[in-house]
C-alpha cells in the first residue's frame, strides 16, 4: 500500500469519518460528514490507491450506511481518476454485505426487497455504463450475491452484460483495445487518428521526430498512399487553379433498367479498362495527403509540406496555400 | 454436287454410314421414317452439314458475309467481342449457339486432314523433332547454363521450329494449326524450350495478322531463322511500370518505357512493346503496339534488360526492360490506337500452343506416374503396387480424364480455325486457357500426392518441372477473363434473342412458369445423338439438356437483373463453368464418335472416358444452373461470393477473432 | 492547394488520454474545386429560421418544476407504458392563447393547402393498378440498388430536419446548429459538454440530436414505408470520429407507442473522406425514450414516420457532422431477419411470481 494510504488511515477525523462518532473522545467528539473522507485527501494524493483505500476502510468498519457511503464515493470518482476502471466499480459493489439482502419469500421477490440499496446499486452501473466501462462475470457475480439472481438490479447488469459487449466492437473502424485504458503518447495517437481517417489500406503511415534542444517533443506524422502519390505526380505545375471538374460519383445502381442492350458487351469492356476512380478523388476535392502537427500553426504545417516534398518531387512546382491560423501562407 | 461433297467427306464415309442407320433407325422410332427417304439421302444430308457453310457464301449473302471475314480477320481471332446478329449466331460460335439453346450440325463433326499424307508428312516431321531433341536436351543442364545450348538451338533450327507457322513465302514452313499443336506436344520436353519456341511463334503470328508488307519482309524471315529473339510484354501492370509515348511530327515518335514486364527468348533483341499516348485529334488516352529491334538502334537509344530472380524457367528472359528510343511510322505494328486489340490478340494466341504443351507434358508425366507407381510397393498391402490402390487410380482417372478433354478440345479447336470456315472462336480459346491451367496444377498435384517424396528430391527431374510451371502460370495469368467469356455470350444471347423485359406481373407469372417446366423437364429438340455414334446417346442426351436448361436459366437472369448481371462475379462463374462443360462435352463426344466409328485403336476406352466425361460435366451443369435459376436461394446470396476477399483486402488480412477470445 | 483542419477523432480527447494543453492538429491536404479558393470560408453560415419558430413553438414549457413524488403520478423514468406526452418529457405541456393560434392561421392555411394540392397530384400521377411497391413486395428489388430519400441541398429540404440539444431545453449547455454548406451537403455541428445544470433534477446532460419533421397535410404522418423491401440504411456523411446514433422512431397512436424507436450507433471515422454508412435494418435494437428494452422486435418500417441522428458520447468538444444524403440500400445477400436473441428464458417471468 501507497504511502497516501497509510497517511489517509491514520487521520483522526477519517478514522471516524464513516459513522457519526458519538462515544469517542473530547476531541473528536464531533460529527464529520461522509465525503470528508474524500475530501480530506489533498488533489495530487488523490488517485486509484486513495480510493480503494478508502472502500477497504469502510469495509473494516462494518458499518451501516452502504448507500450514503456509495452515494458520495461516486461524486468522487472522476476526480480520483477511477472512473474508467472497472476495479474500482467491482470494489463498490462489494461493499453491500453478501446475502442478507436476497428476498427469501415470493413477496419479497414481487415487491422491491431493500429498495434504497438496489437503486443505489443501479446508481453504480448506471455510472459505470456512462463512462463506457464494459462489465464482466465477476461484478454480475457480485451483484447476485448481494440481491439474488432475478432481482431489481441485477436486472440491470444483465441487461448491460448482454448489450454491452454486443454493442463493444460495432465501431469498424477503430478497434477501441488499441486506445483503452492504454497511455499513449501524442504521436502515437495522432497515428491511431490517421489510420482511423485514412480510408486507402494501402497508406503508408510514417512518424518523424524532430531533435530539437528547446523543444524536446517536436513530431510530425505523414498518411499518404501510393495512388495519392500517383495522383499528385500527374498534377501540372500551377494547376491547383484549374483542376478538373469532378463528375458526379456512379456510386450505387439507378433504379431504371436500363433496356438497351446493343453495344451492351463493348460498353462494358470499356467501363473496366477505362482508369478507375480512387477513393482519393472525393466529390469536390481530391485529397492527397494527410497529416498531423504537434503544434497548431502555418510554420508547423509547412514543415510538414517540406516533409511530403521529399517524396513527392512534384510539390515544388506547386503552389501551395496553408491556411490554418487564420492567416493564409502562400 | 453429290460427289464434291463425298469427296469431301471421305475419311468420314464409315462412321457416317453408321450414323445414317442410326438416324434411320430412330426417324422409324419416331414415326418420321418416311418411306420414299432412302439410304442414300440421308447420307448426302449429312455429308452436306459440313459444307454448308461454304456453299452459303456463294448465295446471295455472300458479299456481306465476306465483308465480315475481311473485318474478323483483320481484328484478329482470339479478342472476345460480341457478335452481330446478321448471321445466324448459333453457325459462327459453338458456345453462343450452346447458350440459346440454338445448335449446328457442323460443330460435331471432329474436323480432321482431308488428305492422309499430311497426317503423315506431320507424325515424320514430329518424329524426327522428338528424336532430335531426345538426344540434346538435357534439363539439367538448361537449369546450370541459364540459356538453351548450341546444341538444342541447332536442333531446333534445324527442325524449323522458329518457323513453324510464318508463311512459306517468307521462308516459313507455313503449317496449319493442328501441325503447329502437335509440333508444340513435343516442346514440352522442357519448359524453357517451349517457352524460347512460343514467344516468337507468337509474334510472328502478330506480324502475320497486323504487320504491313514491309514488316512481314523484314522481320519474318529473321524470325523464321531464328536471328530475332523476340520478348513480349505479356500483361498490363500499370503501377510499377509505365510506357509512355510522345509523338513528334512525321510519324517520329519517342518512347520512353520504365520497368515493363517482358517474357522472352533468351539474350532478346526485339522486343514488343505496348504504350501509351495522347491523341491529338480526341485528346484521349490510346494504346499501340511498337515494335523495337534492338540492333537497328540507333547511338541515343537506350535499352537496358534486367533479370528477375525466378524459380523456374532459368533459360528465358523474364525481367524488366527500360527503353528510350525514336520509334519511326513503320515500327507501329497495326497502326496507332489499335494496342489494346493487338494486345487480347498477343494473349489469346499464345493460348493454344500452351494447351497443347501442356497436354504433351501431361501425357509424358502419366507414362512416368505409370512407371513409378508399378514399380512402388503398395503401403496399405503387402504384395501389391502403389498402382492397385485404389487411391492411386483415383487420382490418376482425374488426370487422364482432363488430359483427354483438353486434348479434344485443343484439336478440335485448331481444326474448326483450319476448316477456314467464318468461325469465332474467341469464347473457346478463352475457354482452353482455363483448361489449361485446370490441368498444369493437376498435374503438380498428382506428382505431389502420387510422387511424394520424389517429386521434392532436387535430384528428380519432377522437381524442376514444378518450378518451371509455377514461374509459367505466374507469367501468363488473365486472371479477368470469367467477367469478359460471360458477358460476351450474354450480351450476345440479349441482342440475338430480341431479349424484352416484361413489365406486366401476369405475364411475367406465366413466363416464370413455363421456365421453370423447361428447367425441370428439358425436352430433346435437336436430337444430337442423331449425329454421334449410337453408343454415345446418354452422352448426347446429357449435352442436350444442359442445354436447353442454360437457355432458360440466361432468360431468366436476363430479366431479373437486366445489366446488373455485369457484376455478379459469381453468377458470371457458373455461366463460364457451364460453357466450359458444354465445349469440352461437344469435343469429346464428337472426337470419340469419330475415333469409335472409324475403329481407331483404343477406341473402346475412349468410348468410355468420353461416356464419364459427359456425365460429370453435365451433372455438374446442372448444379450449376439449378444454382443459378433458383433467384430466391442460393444466386441471391451470389454477388456475396466476393465479400470475404474484399473483407480481407479492406481490412488488411484475416481479421476474425481467435474462438478461445472472450468478451467479457 | 489547400491544407484544411479537420476535427479529430474525438477519442483523443478523453481527458484520461491526453494531457490538458496537448495540441494535436489533423490536417488534409486536398486539392479543391476552384470556387472555393478565395479565401473565403468553405462553408456559409445560414441561420435557420426554423429555429425561432421552434423556441416560440414550445410555449411555457415547465422544465425546470421539481419533480412531485406521488403513489398515483406519472413516473418519470421512462418505461414503455408510461410516456407523459407524444413529446417524451415530464411537464410538457405547451399552452397557446388565442391570440397567437389566430395570428398563426393564415400561414397554417396557406402551408396546409399547398400540402393538399401537392398530395392530389401526386395521387393523380400515379394512379395505376400496378403500383412499384408491389413489385418489390415479390421481390423484383434488385441487388446493390439504392433509393436516395433526403437530400439536403436546398433550404427547402433543410426545412424538414430540426436541430435541438440540452441547451434548448435549458438542461445543460451543449450548443448545436444545421446549416447548408457550399457542397450542396448540410452540416450538423456544435459544441457537447457534459456539465450538469445544478437543478437537482437534472442528471446527465451533453446531446445534440437532429431530427425528421416530415408530416402530410393536416398533421398526418408520413410513414417511411416504401423503404419496406430494402435491407439497409444509407447515409453519405463525413464525420469527426464520433459515434452517433440513428434512430427510427415510430410513434403511433396509443401513449404506450410514443416512445418507441429502433436506433444503432452511427459510428464515423473522421477526416476528409466521405463515408457510406449501411446499416442493416435488422440491426436495430428497440429503445423507449432511448432504453434499450428487455423485449425486443425487428424495426417495423410501415410504422415508423420519423428518422434522428443523436449524439450523446459523453465527450466534451466540438463536433460535426456532414450529410450528404440519407436514404435505402438493397443487399439481397443480407438474410438476416433481425440480429438480437429473442427466445424467452427458462424461468416463467422475472418478476418473483
Amino acid at each position: 500500500m501507497s504511502k497516501t494510504f497509510f497517511s489517509l488511515f491514520r487521520s483522526p477525523s477519517v478514522q471516524k469519518g464513516c459513522r457519526l462518532a458519538s462515544n469517542a473522545a473530547p476531541v473528536e467528539n464531533r460529527l464529520v460528514h461522509i465525503e470528508n473522507q474524500f475530501e480530506s485527501v489533498p488533489p495530487p494524493k488523490r488517485d486509484k490507491d486513495a480510493f480503494m483505500g478508502a472502500i477497504a476502510m469502510f469495509k473494516e468498519k462494518r458499518g451501516r450506511g452502504h448507500v450514503e457511503f456509495i452515494n458520495s464515493s461516486l461524486k468522487f470518482i472522476k476526480e480520483y481518476g477511477v472512473h474508467k476502471d472497472l476495479d474500482t466499480y467491482k470494489a463498490l459493489l462489494n461493499v453491500f454485505p453478501k446475502g442478507k439482502m436476497i428476498p427469501q419469500n415470493t413477496f419479497q421477490k414481487i415487491f422491491l426487497h431493500y429498495p434504497m440499496q438496489q437503486n443505489c446499486c443501479v446508481k453504480v452501473l448506471d455510472e459505470m455504463e456512462w463512462h463506457g466501462v464494459q462489465p464482466d462475470k465477476e461484478i454480475h457475480d457480485i451483484v447476485v450475491n448481494a440481491f439474488g439472481e432475478w432481482n431489481f438490479a441485477t436486472k440491470k447488469i444483465k441487461r448491460m452484460l448482454y448489450w454491452m459487449p454486443k454493442l463493444k466492437y460495432s465501431n469498424k473502424y477503430l478497434d477501441r483495445r488499441t486506445v483503452e485504458g492504454k497511455s499513449l503518447s501524442d504521436c502515437e495517437l495522432a497515428g491511431v487518428a490517421l489510420k482511423m481517417m485514412s480510408r486507402d489500406p494501402a497508406t503508408n503511415v510514417s512518424l518523424v521526430k524532430f531533435k530539437n534542444d528547446i523543444m524536446a517533443n517536436e513530431w510530425i506524422v505523414l498518411a499518404q498512399s501510393p495512388s495519392q502519390q500517383r495522383l499528385l505526380k500527374q498534377l501540372n505545375a500551377g494547376d491547383e487553379l484549374t483542376t478538373r471538374s469532378a463528375e458526379p460519383l456512379q456510386e450505387f445502381v439507378k433504379e431504371e433498367m436500363d433496356e438497351d442492350y446493343t453495344n451492351w458487351y463493348e460498353d462494358w469492356l470499356k467501363r473496366r479498362e477505362s482508369s478507375k476512380r480512387t477513393i482519393h478523388e472525393q466529390q469536390n476535392e481530391v485529397i492527397l495527403a494527410l497529416g498531423a502537427i504537434f503544434r497548431y500553426d502555418n510554420d508547423t504545417a509547412f514543415r510538414w509540406v517540406e516533409e511530403l516534398q521529399k517524396t513527392n518531387k512534384n510539390l515544388e512546382n506547386l503552389r501551395i496555400r496553408l491556411r490554418i491560423d487564420g492567416k493564409s501562407l502562400i | 454436287m453429290l460427289s464434291e461433297d463425298l469427296r469431301a467427306g471421305l475419311p468420314f464415309f464409315c462412321w457416317i454410314w453408321h450414323a445414317s442407320v442410326q438416324v434411320l433407325r430412330q426417324c422409324a422410332e419416331r414415326g418420321e421414317y418416311d418411306s420414299g427417304l432412302s439410304d442414300f439421302t440421308v447420307l448426302s444430308k449429312l455429308v452436306h452439314a459440313r459444307s454448308r457453310v461454304q456453299a452459303q457464301s456463294l448465295s446471295s449473302e455472300a458479299a456481306k458475309e465476306k465483308d465480315l471475314e475481311d473485318v474478323s480477320q483483320k481484328s484478329g481471332r482470339f479478342s472476345i467481342k460480341t457478335l452481330d446478329t446478321a448471321v445466324p449466331v448459333e453457325r459462327r460460335s459453338l458456345s453462343r449457339g450452346l447458350a440459346m439453346n440454338k445448335f449446328e450440325k457442323d460443330f460435331m463433326i471432329f474436323p480432321e486432314y482431308t488428305d492422309t499424307d499430311d497426317v503423315r508428312n506431320i507424325e515424320g516431321f514430329v518424329e524426327i523433332l522428338r528424336k532430335s531433341l531426345d538426344l540434346s536436351v538435357d534439363p539439367k543442364e538448361l537449369e546450370k547454363e541459364e540459356c538453351l545450348t548450341t546444341e538444342v538451338l541447332e536442333t531446333l533450327q534445324s527442325n524449323a521450329a522458329f518457323a513453324l507457322a510464318v508463311p512459306k513465302e517468307f521462308g516459313g514452313c507455313g503449317m496449319v494449326n493442328k501441325d503447329t499443336m502437335k509440333v508444340f506436344e513435343e516442346l514440352s520436353k522442357d519448359w524453357n524450350i517451349f517457352a524460347n519456341v512460343w514467344v516468337p511463334h507468337v509474334v510472328g503470328n502478330l506480324i502475320t495478322i497486323y504487320g504491313t508488307e514491309q514488316q512481314k519482309e523484314e522481320f519474318l524471315p529473321k524470325i523464321a531463322q531464328g536471328k530475332l529473339r523476340p520478348a513480349i510484354a505479356l500483361f498490363k501492370d500499370v503501377s510499377a511500370s509505365s510506357c509512355s509515348v510522345t509523338q513528334g511530327t512525321s510519324g517520329q515518335s519517342l518512347i520512353s518505357a520504365e520497368g515493363v514486364k517482358v517474357m522472352g527468348v533468351h539474350n532478346a533483341n526485339f522486343f514488343v512493346v505496348f504504350g501509351t499516348s495522347q491523341n491529338r485529334s480526341t485528346n484521349q488516352e490510346e494504346s499501340s503496339c511498337y515494335l523495337v529491334d534492338v540492333t537497328a538502334l540507333d547511338e541515343v537509344s537506350k535499352l537496358k534488360f534486367v533479370r528477375d530472380t525466378t524459380l523456374g524457367l532459368k533459360a528465358v528472359d523474364v525481367g524488366r526492360v527500360n527503353i528510350t528510343t525514336q520509334v519511326k511510322e513503320g515500327q507501329v505494328l497495326g497502326g496507332v490506337g489499335n494496342g489494346k486489340e493487338i494486345g487480347s490478340e498477343l494473349i489469346g494466341s499464345g493460348r493454344m500452343p500452351l494447351a497443347a504443351s501442356a497436354v504433351g507434358l501431361a501425357k509424358r508425366i502419366l507414362r512416368d506416374v505409370a512407371v513409378l507407381c508399378n514399380k512402388t510397393p503398395s503401403r496399405v498391402a503387402a504384395n501389391s503396387s502403389l498402382a492397385e490402390d485404389s487411391r492411386a487410380q483415383r487420382i490418376v482417372t482425374n488426370l487422364a480424364l482432363q488430359v483427354y478433354g483438353l486434348e479434344s478440345a485443343v484439336y478440335y479447336l485448331a481444326g474448326m480455325i483450319d476448316e477456314g470456315m467464318t468461325v469465332v472462336v474467341d469464347i473457346e480459346n478463352a475457354l482452353i486457357s482455363f483448361l489449361t491451367r485446370n490441368l498444369l496444377e493437376s498435374v503438380v498435384s498428382v506428382l505431389l500426392e502420387l510422387g511424394g517424396v520424389v517429386s521434392s528430391d532436387t535430384s528428380f527431374p519432377f522437381e524442376k518441372l514444378i518450378r518451371d510451371i509455377s514461374t509459367l502460370l505466374s507469367l501468363v495469368e488473365d486472371g479477368a477473363d470469367v467477367e469478359k467469356i460471360a458477358l460476351a455470350t450474354v450480351a450476345t444471347w440479349t441482342t440475338s434473342t430480341g431479349h424484352q423485359r416484361i413489365t406486366s406481373t401476369l405475364k411475367r407469372f406465366l413466363k416464370q412458369e413455363s421456365e421453370n417446366e423447361a428447367l425441370r423437364n428439358p425436352g430433346l429438340t435437336h436430337y444430337i445423338a442423331e449425329h454421334a455414334h449410337p453408343s454415345l446417346q446418354k452422352a448426347c442426351q446429357d449435352l442436350e439438356f444442359s442445354m436447353s436448361r442454360i437457355n432458360a436459366v440466361m432468360s431468366k437472369m436476363v430479366g431479373s437483373k437486366g445489366k446488373n448481371i455485369e457484376q455478379d462475379y459469381g453468377s458470371l462463374e457458373a455461366l463460364v463453368t457451364v460453357l466450359k462443360n458444354n465445349f469440352v462435352m461437344v469435343s469429346t463426344i464428337s472426337r470419340a464418335s469419330r475415333s469409335y466409328s472409324i475403329g481407331l485403336r483404343n477406341s473402346d476406352i475412349e468410348l468410355a472416358w468420353a461416356t464419364m466425361i459427359c456425365s460429370r460435366l453435365s451433372r455438374m451443369t446442372w448444379f450449376e444452373l439449378d444454382a443459378l435459376s433458383d433467384l430466391f436461394g442460393l444466386v441471391k446470396l451470389n454477388p456475396s461470393l466476393l465479400a470475404a476477399g474484399r473483407a480481407v483486402f479492406d481490412l488488411g488480412g484475416y481479421v476474425i477473432e481467435s474462438p478461445l477470445e472472450r468478451n467479457w | 492547394m489547400l491544407i484544411q483542419r479537420h476535427l479529430l477523432p474525438r477519442f483523443l480527447c478523453k481527458s484520461s488520454l491526453v494531457p490538458s494543453g496537448s495540441n494535436i492538429t489533423a490536417l488534409s491536404f486536398s486539392k479543391e474545386a476552384p470556387q472555393e479558393e478565395n479565401q473565403k470560408p468553405r462553408r456559409s453560415i445560414m441561420t435557420n429560421p426554423l429555429k425561432d419558430k421552434l423556441q416560440k413553438a414550445q410555449g411555457e414549457a415547465n422544465v425546470l418544476e421539481k419533480k412531485k413524488r406521488s403513489v398515483f403520478a406519472r413516473s418519470t423514468v421512462p418505461v414503455n407504458i408510461n410516456i407523459p406526452n407524444p413529446k417524451g418529457i415530464p411537464g410538457y405541456d405547451p399552452t397557446y392563447s388565442a391570440k397567437e393560434l389566430l395570428e398563426e392561421l393564415p400561414r397554417t392555411i396557406k402551408k396546409q393547402s399547398k400540402l393538399v394540392a401537392k398530395e392530389v397530384a401526386q395521387m393523380a400521377k400515379s394512379a395505376s393498378l400496378e403500383k412499384p411497391e408491389f413489385l418489390e413486395d415479390i421481390g423484383l428489388l434488385r441487388h446493390n440498388e439504392a433509393r436516395v430519400e433526403f437530400r439536403f441541398d436546398t433550404e427547402e429540404n433543410r426545412s424538414l430536419w430540426h436541430s435541438g440539444c440540452d441547451s434548448d431545453w435549458k438542461e445543460g449547455f451543449s450548443t448545436c446548429s444545421f446549416r447548408g454548406t457550399d457542397c450542396g451537403t448540410a452540416e450538423f455541428s456544435g459544441h457537447i459538454s457534459t456539465q450538469v445544470v445544478k437543478d437537482g433534477r437534472v442528471e446527465r446532460a451533453g446531446w445534440a440530436s437532429l431530427k425528421l419533421e416530415d408530416r402530410r397535410s393536416f398533421n398526418r404522418k408520413k410513414f417511411l414505408s416504401r423503404w419496406r423491401n430494402f435491407s439497409h440504411l444509407l447515409l453519405k456523411v463525413r464525420g469527426d470520429g464520433r459515434s452517433y446514433k440513428v434512430m427510427l422512431h415510430s410513434p403511433l397512436s396509443m401513449d404506450f407507442t410514443w416512445g418507441d424507436s429502433f436506433s444503432y450507433p452511427l459510428h464515423t471515422h473522421g477526416g476528409p473522406y466521405w463515408q457510406y454508412e449501411k446499416i442493416p435494418f435488422s440491426k436495430f435494437f428497440h429503445t423507449v425514450a432511448g432504453r434499450i428494452q428487455d423485449r425486443q422486435y425487428k424495426v417495423n418500417l410501415e410504422d415508423c414516420s420519423s428518422i434522428g441522428i443523436v449524439l450523446m458520447d459523453r465527450i466534451d468538444g466540438d463536433f460535426c457532422l456532414e450529410i450528404d444524403y440519407i436514404g435505402v440500400y438493397n443487399d439481397t445477400t443480407h438474410t438476416e431477419d433481425f440480429a438480437y436473441e429473442t427466445y424467452t428464458l427458462p424461468l416463467f417471468n422475472t418478476h418473483g411470481f
